[in-house]
């Protein structure tokens, strides 16, 4: 993994990680972002959205993506840029395309209180995803998946 | 996975000690849960005031583990760390759980829950 890191001058941080598509290799990058956010001074909450973000952008390409192809080295690449109003985030990933080509939609699994055996187990992290993201975008250009998002400073609906 | 269990008198208490429970661990959770339980008939508390954060995975290990409780029981969650809150809420799952601040509050509700159907 490489990590690097720019003052003040310019984007107040970067970091850029390349790193297996697998589930423990996830949770030791998005820590490695967590260290390098809470070393910037970036507050709490937005170091918990990048969390929740991440974790659900990297979890949908090590369990879809490659799981619809073969790859000789399922990876993901991950870029953060800091700025005042908050972090932009570039995932890449080799994997398969998006089934239709589209992001999924921001919509919960449905939720019946009146009986715990129907309660969903699962379909909550795109929703999650879309809640934290902003400028969210998907594109393919040669055999590469390209996730563009945004996590603004203030969690406001308005950014 | 580090998780232990206690029992006081009708309730169990179960204490993920762990900092994350993400896709990486969100099987041996469910696993775990299912062997501390094992044996233990009352409501379960989970606390849950060590773990920094929660993926959906993890939030789908945690829903799986309060089905393995059956219809009669509940699943308590106590002490949510703002991350895991966040997830929480996001989810609605804030509406499925009941949630307690801590596991000392989680306790004393129960018990008085407990006294006032008596």
């Amino acid at each position: 993994m490489i990590a690097t890191a720019r003052g003040a001058a310019g984007p107040r941080g970067l970091i850029s990680l390349h790193f297996p598509a697998q589930d423990v290799a996830v949770r030791a990058a998005l820590l490695k972002v967590d260290a390098h956010l809470r070393s910037l001074g970036i507050d709490d909450d937005l170091c918990d959205r990048t969390q929740i973000a991440l974790a659900e952008a990297c979890n949908n390409i090590a369990e879809h993506a490659y799981a619809q192809v073969y790859s000789d080295d399922p990876s993901i690449t991950l870029d953060i840029a800091c700025d005042r109003g908050g972090i932009q985030v570039t995932i890449r990933d080799k994997g398969g395309p998006m089934p239709e080509g589209q992001l999924p939609g921001p919509d919960l699994p449905p939720l019946d209180l009146d009986d715990p055996y129907l309660l969903p187990e699962g379909g909550f992290g795109w929703p999650i995803l879309r809640s934290m993201a902003r400028a969210l975008s998907l594109s393919r250009c040669n055999g590469q998946n390209i996730l563009r998002f945004r996590l603004p400073a203030t969690d406001n609906p308005a950014n | 996975m580090n998780m232990s269990f206690e029992s006081r008198s009708m309730l169990g208490i179960l204490t993920v000690a762990e900092n994350r429970i993400d896709a990486s661990v969100a099987i041996a959770f469910k696993d775990r849960f299912r062997d501390l339980v094992a044996g233990h008939d009352g409501d379960v508390i989970l606390d849950l005031g060590q773990v920094a954060f929660i993926d959906s995975s993890g939030l789908g290990a945690i829903v799986a583990a309060r089905k393995l409780l059956g219809g009669a029981r509940k699943l308590i969650l106590a002490g949510l760390t703002p991350a895991v809150n966040k997830v929480m809420t996001l989810t609605r799952m804030h509406m499925v759980f009941p949630i307690h601040a801590n596991t000392e509050t989680a306790v004393a509700a129960q018990i008085d829950t407990a006294q006032a159907a008596q």
